[in-house]
């Protein structure tokens, strides 16, 4: 019998593999991939956005742990970027070590006035900022060494690099862009599997992985707490996929069916059609070109027309019309990690309001929904936040990966 | 250690259902969806592939379908997937995710295109605003039919053929359109033409079905149909982004670097290193797992390549370095002149043109010619056909029928940077009796144009040489 066993173990083994493989897998962040997106930014995005933002040469400065270790290399130097009018930029590296793959050229540090001379810049992106920014990568030290090695011509034509950092981290190649739907599918696998482990009156938030909210018709929140999942909760969960420095984060909506219910009730039935209705508005107004708060205001008229209040904050407004629906956003970017926050921004608040939308911008359709459920009560009402992955194309918005399909229904 | 074993014996088993339904989604999608889509679906998915394709499909309604009916000045458009051929070779059977049905697309005016299935059933139905519509007619076994007849014997046809599109002639006068696109074929060439061996393309209807549909629609209506062909072609070709992350991302690991480090001229063989081929120093191919490496080899492979050493050598031969170098101008080339907007055709001469500025022989054949003017030059053939979808239209090449190359390019058109080169190596000549022996090389990897141009979805088949000392 023992023999058996194990002779039947042995040939499950395989099997164990394979299944565990058809459920979810994280991409593996292969070199020839990795070197691929970063080859692709520097031949497509950084040529657009030297040229976008009028700098002739940017000059990065990295000493060691980096925002831009994965874009421009680990090694510490001096790295230099020249726009020569040709289609792509020159790449250059000065001081430490060089990944040839990536780079047209390696001096010592020493040789930076005579190469700058030699090409004669007007505009000089350098890694500092003039305002609050994680961009401010340069330390002092080296900003004054190197400002000195220029000479006084050449120190004069530099200029904060902080927009063109934000810039070339915004834009996208086409690999980055087919990583990004990869994680984005994974991330909704992983939303519905959590919401498989929910047993109302047992499961609590806390124990749901991700991060996972509800809140009561008065507004008030429970966000993963100890809090038990009942009967009648319509809960939220955001959750991610990541490889290496990429990442998304997708959001899905499950609401738990009371006793007796066999379908979602009706207001429920409701706030889902203002989010797809909501979402329509937002899909046929996002273009690139416009800057982030430039849409945002486009965005507010749109909802205004098609009946909506638009509140900028996530919070019900007891003051508004209590028969309209309210909507509030906060389309982030999505991607490269370092570039979520200081990126373009269709938002209220955040850095990157006032960058524009490039081509192929991936961010987040986030917009929170609160509808008035005036049987409930006055100001009682219902609360979904909706967060799916998507890109500007020049269509308009595309989905790379196939958004939120509906509420899940916990029995 | 018993009940360790029974545990995991339970678990395996449980495992080996889900990993064996894992394994089989893509073909729930539909059967033979891989001739659809050209292979491109096969792949090893990380995720729901049905989730999705139907995702792109949805999104090929919404962003592609009005832009292609309104370009074509269609107001319907009526696609015919015959039922007897179970879809098998129809080139929309994915796209509308059906084997059998009338599908009736009408632009009426709004946002966006009204999404019919009048007769037939679709995996979908979420996808399309009525399914079955009006019309109960599906086939004679069925009840409705059947009580239908019972309850109206003086409506009963006259003959049972007439039922094909029972219903179909008031569906469209009720829209009125000026101009409805049929899938029958009026001036394209013969599907043999698409080399894929798979599907009609657009000869989709059979003359019953036509006359049937002329009949059904009455004279004011069947005077308006037009050949759906190029509505067709041009849904085909063109992709939404979501095809793009299919594309790049189920070959995503492809490129992998191989590694040569344990090769030992004269006693490892081919077989050894997994395959691949062998020119060796005399510029003769050789092959085959029993070969044994010799100096002066060059090893090709999809993987990646290597060249041994010949004694006395410490770097690679001049031949080998001018081809690499050439490989890459190459790449430079055909990345930067393509574009979204001209035709294949017209973007084959522009970078024939290119090539030949660059010092290259381009050349319409896939072979070696010793008789050009300037066999010094690297020669190089394109074949830079479509891929991800049924068509290799709109195709970069000599090759092909004429549509393949009157095609646009469209935004995310995603295609094989598939080439040939050809260096003349003058010493391998003269060992080889001058027969216009040369080193040879083919390429295929993947592009995406873009409003950038090229751009490289997938890591490329690996480029770089391993030396073996």
């Amino acid at each position: 019998m023992n023999r058996l066993l194990i002779l039947l173990a042995l040939l499950c083994v395989p099997f164990l593999a394979w299944g565990a493989q058809g459920q979810l897998q994280e991409p593996e962040a292969s070199r020839e991939l990795m070197n691929l997106i970063r080859i692709e930014k520097f031949e497509m995005i950084l040529p657009q956005v030297m040229r976008d933002n009028e700098i002739d040469m940017w000059i990065y400065v990295m000493r060691g742990k980096d925002l831009l270790n994965f874009e421009l290399g680990d090694n510490p130097g001096i790295y230099v970027f020249t726009d020569r009018g040709s289609g792509s930029i020159e790449r250059a590296v000065f001081g430490g070590r060089i990944d040839r793959e990536l780079y047209d050229f390696h001096g010592a540090e020493s040789g930076i006035p005579q190469f700058v001379a030699e090409r004669d810049p007007k505009r000089i992106a350098l890694n500092y900022t003039e305002r609050q920014s994680g961009y401010n990568t340069i330390s002092e030290e080296d900003r004054t060494k190197l400002l000195e090695a220029l000479g006084n011509k050449y120190s004069k034509r530099v200029v904060p690099g902080d927009k063109l950092t934000a810039d070339f981290l915004a834009g996208r190649g086409m690999a980055e862009i087919a990583l990004y739907g990869r994680l984005l599918m994974i991330s909704t696998e992983i939303i519905e599997r959590e919401f498989e482990k929910i047993v109302p009156g047992v499961t609590a938030l806390n124990e749901i992985s991700g991060n996972v909210f509800l809140r009561d018709p008065d507004g008030n929140e429970e966000n993963n707490t100890g809090y038990v999942v009942q009967r009648g909760d319509l809960i939220g969960l955001l959750d991610g996929a990541s490889m290496m420095d990429f990442s998304e984060h997708n959001g899905g909506i499950a609401y738990v069916l009371r006793e007796g219910e066999t379908d979602l009730p009706p207001e429920v039935k409701r706030i889902w059609e203002h989010a797809l209705v909501t979402r329509e508005i937002f899909r046929k107004n996002i273009k690139a070109g416009p800057t982030g708060a430039e849409t945002l205001e486009i965005l507010i008229d749109e909802l205004e027309k098609a009946g909506y209040v638009y509140i900028d904050r996530d919070q019900y407004d007891t003051d508004a019309d209590p028969e309209k629906t309210q909507v509030h956003i906060d389309f982030h970017a999505l991607g490269r990690i370092v570039s979520q926050e200081e990126a373009p921004r269709i938002s209220p608040s955040g850095w990157g309001r006032d960058l524009k939308i490039p081509l192929y911008h991936t961010f987040t359709f986030e917009y929170m929904i609160h509808m008035p459920v005036p049987e409930w009560g006055r100001g009682k009402h219902l609360y979904i936040c909706i967060h799916d992955g998507v890109m500007v194309t020049e269509r308009g918005v595309e989905f790379p990966a196939p958004p939120i399909q509906g509420i899940h229904i916990i029995r | 250690m018993k009940k360790v074993l029974i545990v995991l014996a339970f678990f395996c088993t449980l495992f080996l259902v889900r990993g064996s339904s894992a394994q089989r989604r893509d073909s729930d999608v539909m059967l033979n969806i891989e001739d659809a889509n050209y292979g491109i679906f096969e792949g090893d998915a990380p995720y729901d592939e049905v989730k999705m394709l139907k995702h792109i499909r949805l999104e090929r309604f919404y962003l592609i379908l009005p832009r292609v009916m309104r370009e074509h000045n269609i107001d319907m458009w009526i696609h015919v997937i015959r039922p007897w051929s179970w879809g098998g070779t129809d080139p929309l059977r994915y796209e509308f995710g059906s084997k059998s049905g009338v599908f009736i697309f009408t632009d009426r005016g709004d946002d966006r295109i009204e999404r019919v299935v009048f007769q037939g059933r679709v995996q979908d139905p979420g996808a399309y605003d009525i399914v079955r519509g009006r019309s109960e007619f599906i086939n004679q076994e069925n009840y409705e039919i059947m009580d239908y007849v019972k309850e109206n014997p003086d409506k009963v046809l006259e003959s049972e053929l007439h039922l094909r599109f029972l219903g179909l002639g008031d569906f469209v006068a009720e829209r009125d359109p000026k101009r409805i696109a049929v899938n029958y074929m009026e001036t394209l060439s013969f599907p043999e033409g698409s080399e894929t061996f798979t599907m009609a393309l657009t000869d989709g209807i059979s003359y019953t079905d036509y006359v049937q549909i002329s009949k059904a629609l009455g004279d004011k209506y069947a005077k308006r149909m037009v050949s759906a062909e190029h509505v067709i072609l041009d849904y085909l070709s063109r992709r939404v982004a979501a095809e793009v992350v299919l594309y790049g991302s189920l070959r995503a690991q492809g490129g992998r670097s191989r590694s040569f480090g344990n090769i030992v001229p004269g006693v490892t063989t081919l077989g050894d290193i997994r395959g691949g081929s062998v020119v060796n120093k005399d510029g003769n191919e050789r092959s085959g797992d029993n070969y044994v490496i010799q100096r002066g080899d060059f090893i090709s492979g999809w993987q990646g390549s290597a060249y041994v050493l010949r004694k006395g050598e410490t770097d690679l031969p001049w031949y080998i370095k001018k081809f690499w170098d050439d490989d890459k101008k190459i790449r430079e080339i055909l990345r930067r002149n393509i574009k979204v907007g001209p035709t294949a055709g017209e973007t084959l001469k522009l970078l024939a043109r290119k090539l030949e500025e660059a010092g290259f022989v381009y050349t319409d054949y896939q072979e070696y010619n010793k008789y050009v003017d300037h066999p010094e030059k690297t020669q190089v053939h394109l074949d830079m056909h479509a891929e991800g979808k049924g068509i290799l239209a709109p195709r970069f090449s000599s090759m092909g029928p004429k549509w393949h190359w009157n095609v646009k390019i469209q935004l995310f058109h995603t295609f094989a940077v598939e080439y040939m080169t050809y260096m003349r190596v003058p010493e391998w000549d003269r060992a080889n009796n001058f027969t216009g022996q040369q080193l040879s090389g083919f390429k295929h990897d993947g592009m995406v144009v873009t409003g950038r141009g090229g751009e490289v979805p997938y890591p490329n088949q690996s480029d770089t040489i391993h030396i073996i000392q």
